[in-house]
């Protein structure tokens, strides 16, 4: 099991040395000046631009600049931003807690819906409920996070005034520690479902799907066989087969979660990381960019592992592959 | 008393893309109380199919109908509620399958899928239970070994599990389908000593379902010939090995290997395959193949009462017998 985590993370520096490279080229073809960007619309002496320049070492050439940066990058450093000066790390850490109290409470939520309506369905002998469930399944994949955000905004707050609509927490709230918690979660309740939302369309289908497989299986006869209800054969027999595609889904979309997020930050203004992703590209910060796709990289580098890790735990049949060196 | 699985005039319809066949055509079949009974034929005959039938393991979505009785201690199952028929599945009938790799679930572990048919809720019986009959069928009892998964366990091991799982309700009879089919040979004798042996010991009634004339000589008492969903003949299986009534029966035991004949004789085989359901609806289904197949079999042929229990469905024996009824 060690030896498997470590040559999977070994193979992921080559694919993260990858990410590092196309952004930070990818980012110099992108139309805008930085330096503009920094300045604003003030009107500056072409001397103060150039002097401006110098001081962030943009007078270099690009492929110069490439290798500081990777240097840089090499010694954990993920630079400053241009705005301001402060360490890209500082800026990150700030926000990572705030984003991934968001996505994670997504993903549980799509997990524990998503698997609960899939059973439901897969079970369901009645093909209305079946297709309906599917419909809908279908339904929340194809809505735009951001128009569905704006839609319970419009209702859930503006018409309603049952939940705010920005930020993490009232302004007005003068409540600390834990009591801020029930703040915190009615600030949460909207952007999470709408982040979940996709999530749980994707995880219902495949669920599904899996059920109606697992129910034709032979062993599903021998536990008829064995005098068991309906009820008891799905509880026992079906459902913890059924999860195994589930739990590769929902562990490989964590990445898509995390892309959500920027969407998700912004229309419901959550002070995360996908949110000063949003303001690091208009601003033209690539130090940020860079710094913020480089980590969501990491993260789905890690999920994906601990997806490979849980499969193990829901099937036996992986785990002894993996014990014995043979699949990966 | 029981009266143990009685089956009248049975016979199951089913739906396919080409209409309704019916692959079980008016069988009927007796097992008693501690009786040994087996059902054999070539594959595609409709032995499986009949157990199915009998046991409503048959999906809706395919079963277009049964029709004629299948009773259990005078009870018809066919008649029976979902909740009622579970009272017999596990606890009066139980099952063992071939294929035993894909009838146990692949994420738990064997000792487990053994003791949730226990009907105990007391944790210390449940274990003694469970070890009980793992020795009693010829398994390592240990709890490292209750808690291996299917897949960690060889072919022969397998199958000693779903029969644990069978005795584990406790049943009066013991349906075998093709318990044996897919296993080494020596291990093929193993289990059949392990089911006569259990079998014997509690007193259970026993149907087997096989296509292999040693799996009936070795554990039955009585058996059932199946061909294209009838049964051609029935009997005491010393009396039917000795003296065939019914072609088909000739046939399959002349196919068995004799190592005392040379090579080039050994193995035998009746030409032909057996025809699909629904392709011959009058006369001898067996005529296309039947070495002694004459002008009279063209219609359907009687039932002959042989000798005490035995039966064909044949014209010859019918020249020098009298017709059941």
């Amino acid at each position: 099991m060690l030896r498997f985590t470590a040559r999977r993370l070994l193979h992921a520096v080559p694919l993260l040395f990858g990410v590092v490279t196309l952004m930070f080229f990818l980012l110099q073809l992108a139309p805008g000046d930085p330096i503009q960007a920094l300045i604003g619309d003030y009107p500056a002496t072409p001397e103060y631009i150039a002097q401006v320049t110098e001081a962030y070492g943009l007078d270099q050439p690009l492929l110069v600049r490439y290798w500081e940066y990777l240097q840089q990058i090499f010694t954990l450093n993920l630079g400053e931003s241009l705005a301001g000066r402060v360490p890209v790390a500082d800026l990150i850490a700030d926000r990572l807690g705030n984003t991934l109290i968001l996505t994670v409470t997504a993903m549980t939520f799509a997990a524990i819906v998503g698997v609960a309506v899939g059973v439901w369905a897969g079970v369901s002998r009645s093909r209305t409920l079946d297709h309906l469930v599917t419909g809908v399944a279908v339904g929340s994949l194809s809505i735009p996070m951001f128009w569905l955000g704006q839609m319970l905004v419009l209702i859930f707050a503006i018409k309603l005034s049952v939940l705010p609509s920005q930020g993490m927490y009232s302004t007005r709230s003068t409540a600390e520690g834990l009591d801020r918690l029930p703040d915190l979660l009615t600030h949460l309740l909207l952007p999470a479902l709408v982040l979940a939302m996709r999530e749980i369309g994707v995880v219902a289908r495949i669920v599904r799907t899996s059920v109606h497989d697992v129910l034709t299986l032979p062993y599903v006869e021998t536990a008829r066989a064995k005098g068991f209800s309906r009820a008891t054969i799905i509880r026992r027999h079906v459902v913890r087969n059924s999860l195994l595609p589930a739990v590769t889904v929902i562990g490989y979309n964590f990445g898509f979660i995390l892309a959500g997020s920027v969407l998700v930050e912004t229309v419901f203004g959550w002070p995360g990381m996908g949110q000063l992703l949003y303001e690091s590209i208009r601003n033209r910060d690539n130090a940020v960019t860079i710094g913020i796709v480089l980590l969501i990289a990491v993260a789905v580098v890690v999920v994906n592992l601990l997806t490979d890790l849980v499969y193990g735990l829901v099937d036996p049949r992986i785990r002894a592959g993996a014990g014995a060196g043979g699949r990966a | 008393m029981s009266t143990g699985l009685a089956v009248r005039d049975f016979s199951v319809a089913l739906k396919t893309p080409a209409g309704v066949i019916r692959p079980v055509d008016e069988v009927s079949i007796e097992v008693r109380p501690s009786q040994r009974v087996a059902l054999v034929g070539e594959s595609g005959c409709g032995k499986s199919m009949t157990l199915r039938g009998i046991l409503r393991f048959i999906p809706p979505s395919v079963l277009d109908g049964v029709s004629g009785e299948a009773s259990y201690d005078g009870v018809d199952l066919a008649q029976l509620d979902d909740r009622r028929l579970r009272d017999y599945r596990g606890r009066r009938i139980a099952m063992v399958f071939q294929d035993a790799l894909a009838r146990l679930n692949p994420t738990m572990t064997v000792g487990a899928q053994v003791e949730e048919v226990l009907a105990t809720r007391d944790r210390r019986a449940r274990e003694t239970q469970v070890t009980a009959l793992f020795r009693s069928v010829g398994l390592d009892n240990s709890r490292a070994f209750r808690r291996r998964y299917p897949h960690e366990l060889s072919g022969g091991m397998r199958q000693r599990v779903l029969i644990a799982i069978a005795l584990a309700g406790d049943p009066e009879l013991l349906v075998a389908d093709e318990p044996t089919t897919a296993l080494d040979v020596t291990v093929q004798a193993q289990i059949l000593d392990t089911i006569t042996d259990v079998v014997r010991e509690r007193g259970m009634a026993l149907l087997v379902v096989t296509h292999d004339l040693g799996v009936v000589s070795e554990t039955c008492e009585f058996v059932y010939v199946m061909y294209a969903g009838q049964i051609v003949e029935s009997g005491l299986v010393d009396a039917v090995f000795d003296d065939p009534g019914h072609p088909y029966t000739q046939g399959l035991l002349a196919c068995v290997l004799d190592v005392d004949e040379p090579v080039e004789q050994r193995v035998r085989t009746i030409p032909g395959v057996v025809p699909p359901p629904g392709s011959v609806t009058t006369g001898c289904r067996f005529r296309s193949r039947c070495p002694a197949a004459h002008d009279r079999c063209a219609a359907d042929p009687p039932v002959v009462r042989l000798d005490g229990d035995r039966t064909a469905r044949c014209w010859l024996p019918s020249d020098t017998a009298g017709e059941a009824s």
